[in-house]
Formats: C-alpha cells, sequence, structure tokens
C-alpha cells in the first residue's frame, strides 16, 4: 500500500502534535530546511521526514530528546539528507513550474477580466506591452519566491544572538520587476501589434488555466 | 565532526548493510542495533544519510508496510548487488583492519622482513 506525497504530509501534521514543545521546535526546523530545497524529489523527501519523525516519536517515548537523537549540530545533519536525497525528475519540475504558471496567470486573467466581462466591452490587446509586463511580472514572482526559501531556510536554525540576513539584492529586484510589470501597463504607451479580443477571452481563458492548474495539483498531490 | 565519526564515516555503509543482511529492519530498530553493537556516541539520525544513500546505489529497497503493533514503516532490505557490495567491503575490511591495528599499535615486530 502506498501513500501519496499528500497523506505522507497529512501524516505527519497529524502525528506531529505528539510531540513535546521542545522535540516540535527542534524537529520543525529540520523539516522547514529540509523541505526548502524544492529541487529534490518531493515523494523522497517527505518519506525520509515521515521516517524520522517517527524515530523521533519512538525516542521521545523512552525519555529521549531530539537531541539526543538527531545530535546537537541539526543543520549538519539536514546538509547530509539534503545531498543524499534523489533528485526531483525532470517532468516532475516542468510539471510543478507549469501548475503554478496556470495557477498565476489564471488568477491574473481572472481578476483583470471581471471589469470587460461585466462591461461585455471588446479589449484591445497590444502584444509588446503583454509580453513585456508578462516577463517582467514573471520575473517578480520568481525572485520573491527565492526571497521567502531563503528567509525559511536562514531561519530555521537561526542562532539567536545574529540578525537574520535579508538578501536585499533579491528585494531590490523584486521591487523593481514588480513596479516595472505593472508600469509598463499602466505608465507606457501601449505599443506592438495590437488585436481586440472578445470580452468573454480573458476571463474564460483565465478560467482554463486555473482548471489546469487544479489538474496540475490534482496529478502532483496524488503520486 | 568529532574524529570518530571521521573514522566511521567511510564504514558505517558497511556495518547498516550487514545489520540489514540478517533480517528486514526499521529505522529506529536499526540505530538500536548499532548501539547494542557499542557504537554508542554517534547520534542516532547519522543513519538516515546513509539509508538515503544505499538505497540512491540500490544497494538497499525500503518498503513500507504496516509493522506488528501497527503503524506504517519502511523496512529495509538487501538487494542482489547490495549483498555483493557488503561481501566486498568485507573482503576489504579484513585486508586493511589487521595492518592497520598494528601500524597504530607501533607494533614493529609486524614488519615482514
Amino acid at each position: 500500500m502506498q501513500l501519496t506525497v499528500k497523506e505522507l504530509i497529512e501524516h505527519n501534521n497529524e502525528k506531529r502534535k505528539n510531540l513535546t514543545s521542545e522535540n516540535s521546535e527542534y524537529y520543525q526546523n529540520l523539516l522547514v530546511y529540509i523541505r526548502t530545497n524544492a529541487l529534490k524529489s518531493e515523494r523522497a523527501t517527505e518519506e525520509v521526514l515521515l521516517e524520522m519523525l517517527d524515530h523521533l516519536l519512538e525516542a521521545q517515548r523512552e525519555g529521549k530528546s531530539a537531541e539526543d537523537v538527531f545530535g546537537k549540530t541539526p543543520k549538519e545533519l539536514a546538509e547530509e539528507i539534503i545531498e543524499t536525497l534523489p533528485k526531483e525528475s525532470f517532468k516532475s519540475k516542468l510539471d510543478f513550474i507549469l501548475e503554478i504558471g496556470f495557477m498565476l496567470f489564471g488568477w491574473y486573467l481572472v481578476i483583470t477580466g471581471i471589469p470587460p466581462f461585466i462591461s461585455q466591452e471588446e479589449q484591445t490587446v497590444y502584444l509588446g506591452t503583454l509580453l513585456l509586463s508578462g516577463f517582467l511580472l514573471i520575473g517578480s514572482i520568481t525572485t520573491l519566491m527565492f526571497l521567502v526559501f531563503g528567509f525559511l531556510k536562514s531561519t530555521a536554525f537561526k542562532d539567536k544572538s545574529k540578525k537574520n540576513k535579508v538578501n536585499w539584492l533579491l528585494v531590490i529586484l523584486f521591487v523593481l520587476f514588480f513596479i516595472g510589470g505593472i508600469g509598463a501597463n499602466v505608465m507606457l504607451e501601449p505599443f506592438g501589434p495590437s488585436f481586440t479580443v472578445s470580452y468573454i477571452l480573458p476571463f474564460g481563458l483565465g478560467c482554463f488555466f486555473l482548471l489546469a492548474a487544479y489538474l496540475f495539483k490534482k496529478s502532483r498531490e496524488s503520486k | 565532526m568529532s574524529i570518530r565519526s571521521q573514522l566511521l564515516k567511510g564504514i558505517l555503509d558497511g556495518c547498516v548493510l550487514a545489520i540489514i543482511e540478517k533480517e528486514e529492519i526499521y529505522g529506529y530498530e536499526l540505530s538500536q542495533k548499532l548501539q547494542q553493537y557499542g557504537l554508542k556516541d554517534i547520534s542516532e539520525g547519522t543513519i538516515y544519510p546513509v539509508l538515503l544513500r544505499l538505497q540512491k546505489s540500490q544497494w538497499i529497497v525500503g518498503t513500507m508496510r504496516p509493522s506488528d503493533s501497527g503503524p506504517n514503516r519502511k523496512y529495509y532490505s538487501l538487494t542482489k548487488e547490495g549483498k555483493e557490495n557488503l561481501d566486498l567491503i568485507r573482503n576489504e575490511w579484513d585486508l586493511l583492519s589487521s595492518p592497520i591495528t598494528k601500524i597504530l599499535r607501533g607494533d614493529e615486530d609486524a614488519i615482514n622482513g
């Protein structure tokens, strides 16, 4: 009987509740640090995390602490585990990127598609503006993801005496991309070849993208 | 890293393989076995990178199944390749261990003319 990735995560969430608060803090740091390495097989990652949680629970019943079990240098152990985890297959990585892409553009299209959908006015699309702002927004989302992952990773085993280092270069890049992406729509004169589309299209396409994202998510979770 | 864990690093894979060879075993049990043999100083967590590495090389396989006491556990068993490599490790260790012991003890009588 093979558990799906989603079930593995659910088991983990459920079982974690049985940890003492001290052990829970130690384990969760380990978990966040290992999970934020997105390029490794999600299934193998969740399997080993659940295995280590089971181990800790069994040790806890015998009065051992997380530090007794996993040592005084959890970061070293986490690094070693990440290093030995199998890589995610190219197809899974591509599926995940498509899922995120469909979801973001789906929401974007649905939200921006509501006013024309209500007013039933045909829309003029300028290809140049569309592509420019599209690329900039993708750039801003990519940097935002790197920022969030980097932040989670750096706080997992934070040395309380040190201040958290924020990667300011990434923050600046994110802000620039984001402002650029929005600005390209609002501030610049529309440019590039233009064509008109029906008032239904943006909203409809958005819904279609969201459906596609949902299907990708389902298939990912059922692996 | 302590001297002990540095020394142990290369040979721990062999120890884990040898224990799995005897019986199918899950993580917690494996760490207890290692401790019972006297490897008390290594933290139990160090077996997980080892288990992952051995699975990657396909020397062992893990299967999830319910345990006697209820919850699902991942039990490890040796593959044919794992068994072959364990035999290799055993041979190498036999060849290395005796000269190294003599050298470290400074036992000069052991040098063959």
